[in-house]
């Protein structure tokens, strides 16, 4: 069952990562071209998923699409999770005020909830792509920093680090030769489930109209661009919204796969 | 129990401290001048400068500071930019319908997982069980602003059951509740499946059984209240989770809440507004996640003895 999780967690994401990276090979219509005359236009032998509002092929935007959610999702986390491990190091091996401080300003950032901070970061910095990965950046750190705090604290009083330490070790040699190979399990974890959060937050933001600007296609912002022609049209909400789902999905099946295989401690 | 209080409590004022300074800072981070993109390019000079001072912006940032946090104790949160109107009035009117629907959210999470939690740990590896696990992972990975209209499509507009947005009466919270609702409904059963099952050898529970009580009464009397503790956690923490899941929920149903109110007023550029909604919703979220740990210590004594 775990296995099997995994297996097709990672066969899903496969097929949206190759989307992505083959898009202009394999989209059937260029994703900008417009045909106003077929605006909403169900889907045909040619047009698979149907037509947008101003008559441009869905399946070419949802492939495309697929680059800006898995772009924000890899660039988001790995960013994210290089600072947080960076922090909680920091956090974790000085210890004192130092990590009381560290440990404040992350109360303070989860104080706002979920998105909240990043749709108000957008109010403020404007639509589009780069503000995106940096808003989402912004909280996105936190999880990592907290695991790798919680790590350090736990492997502090182990032997092997209090020789480590006895023998002159230096921080940098403490956090990167003993504290992060022993803590990459559940930050492989944290990756995995904070990439489904990420996509997902990226889609959000484009729903609300801060993240992604037409005419560059999103899943999100498709989604929104169909609301209105719900009753007419609903092929322009069903498949967008049906693919972030799989994807969604298909991350999660990954994670949940990988803490499985990693923390045989975890109970299902 | 009183030190751990104290405790607790001397850590939420920072915490609240750092919120409001994050807030009012917002306006200071806006690129470019904050003025002119509320008023627009062509806006008149004079027009410029009666909202540069209205908004306090011509005095050094530590003045601005200063006032700001003398007008917050006051309950002054500044006045619309649109409207004229006290933000804090507007905000103190959108809350009674984001209440109304997270706590239906919240109503409708618990009523769905709790119960079928209880029967997938009771009738573990069934089809009942795999069929729950299945119903959660779709839950969790469908996104509110998905599933919302999906649900308007079947139920509003092809069985015509319920009203397609708006807020007025009992059928009109129901869409928004599910939408809102499901992925905590998701987390949920599987969180109450897992805590049912963690407990489910223990002694009491076969003495349970030994003593002759049905399984019904073992598992929603005596294996519920043992697991019941990671389930208060969770709830109290995805309250946090409701309420900015309410944004985008409130504003796929056009539900007259705080949500829906932040993002109107980024649309229009109102960020006396938008500051306003950030520290509504924040300090409910603290002293939400304040209360948790209070009925989680009061749940188990040996959270307040370990601190």
């Amino acid at each position: 069952m775990k296995n099997i999780n995994f297996k097709i967690g990672v066969s899903i994401i496969g097929f949206f990562a190759s989307a992505a990276l083959l898009a202009p090979l394999i989209a059937p219509f260029d994703p900008y071209s417009q045909e106003l005359l077929y605006g909403l236009a169900g889907s045909d032998g040619s047009h698979l998923m149907g037509r947008d509002l101003l008559g441009r092929d869905i399946l070419s935007r949802i492939v495309y699409g697929s680059r800006v959610s898995l772009f924000v999702g890899v660039i988001t986390i790995t960013v994210s999770a290089v600072i947080g491990v960076l922090i909680g190091g920091i956090a974790g091996s000085a210890g004192g005020r130092t990590d009381e401080l560290i440990m404040r300003i992350i109360d303070i950032l989860l104080a706002f909830p979920g998105i909240l901070l990043a749709i108000s970061i957008m109010a403020i910095l404007g639509p589009g792509l780069s503000n995106v990965i940096f808003a989402l950046c912004l909280t996105g750190w936190i999880g990592f920093a907290r695991i790798t705090r919680g790590q350090i604290l736990s492997l502090r009083e182990r032997e092997y680090v209090v020789a480590a330490n006895a023998s002159g070790a230096s921080t940098g040699r403490l956090i990167f030769k003993h504290y992060l190979p022993n803590s990459i399990a559940p930050l492989i974890i944290e990756f995995a489930f904070g990439m489904a959060a990420v996509i997902v937050a990226e889609a959000g933001l484009s729903f609300l109209g801060l993240g992604v600007q037409p005419p560059q296609p999103s899943w999100g912002a498709m989604l929104n661009e169909g609301r209105p022609f719900l009753l007419i049209a609903p092929h322009l909400t069903a498949f967008p919204g049906l693919c972030l789902m799989l994807l969604v999905l298909g991350i999660n099946l990954a994670g949940d796969g990988l803490r499985d295989m990693l923390d045989p401690k975890t109970t299902r | 129990m009183r030190s751990w209080l104290i405790r607790r409590l001397f850590l939420l004022f920072p915490t609240l401290f750092g919120v409001i300074t994050c807030v009012f800072l917002m306006i200071h981070l806006i690129p470019g001048d904050p003025v002119e993109i509320m008023l627009g390019e062509t806006a008149v000079a004079a027009d410029k400068e009666l909202l540069r001072h209205q908004l306090g912006l011509d005095k050094p940032i530590a003045t601005q500071y200063i006032l700001y946090l003398g007008n917050l104790l006051k309950g002054d949160i500044g006045s619309s930019i649109h409207t004229q109107e006290p933000v804090f009035d507007e905000i103190i009117s959108r809350w009674p319908a984001t209440a109304e629907l997270a706590v239906a959210a919240l109503f409708f999470a618990i009523l769905f997982s709790v119960p079928l939690g209880i029967l997938s740990a009771a009738k573990k590896d069934s089809v009942v069980d795999r069929g729950s696990l299945f119903l959660s992972l779709f839950g969790i990975a469908m996104p509110n602003f998905w599933l919302g209209p999906l649900l308007i499509i079947v139920f509003s507009i092809w069985l015509g059951w319920f009203p397609v947005s708006g807020r007025g009466g009992f059928l009109s919270v129901i869409l928004p509740a599910i939408t809102l609702g499901t992925a905590m409904a998701a987390i949920l059963l599987r969180l109450t499946r897992s805590s049912i099952l963690e407990v489910a050898d223990e002694d009491f529970i076969r003495a349970a059984r030994a003593r002759g009580q049905n399984e019904f009464l073992v598992y929603s009397k005596h294996a519920l209240s043992n697991a019941l503790l990671p389930v208060v956690t969770i709830v109290g923490l995805q309250l946090g989770a409701l309420l900015s899941g309410a944004v985008i929920t409130e504003t796929i149903f056009s539900w007259p809440g705080i949500g829906r109110l932040m993002i109107e007023s980024i649309e229009a550029r109102d960020y006396p507004m938008v500051q306003g909604c950030m520290l509504s919703i924040a300090t409910c979220y603290v002293v939400v996640n304040f209360l948790t740990d209070l009925l989680y210590a009061s749940l188990d004594p040996r959270i307040r003895l370990n601190r």
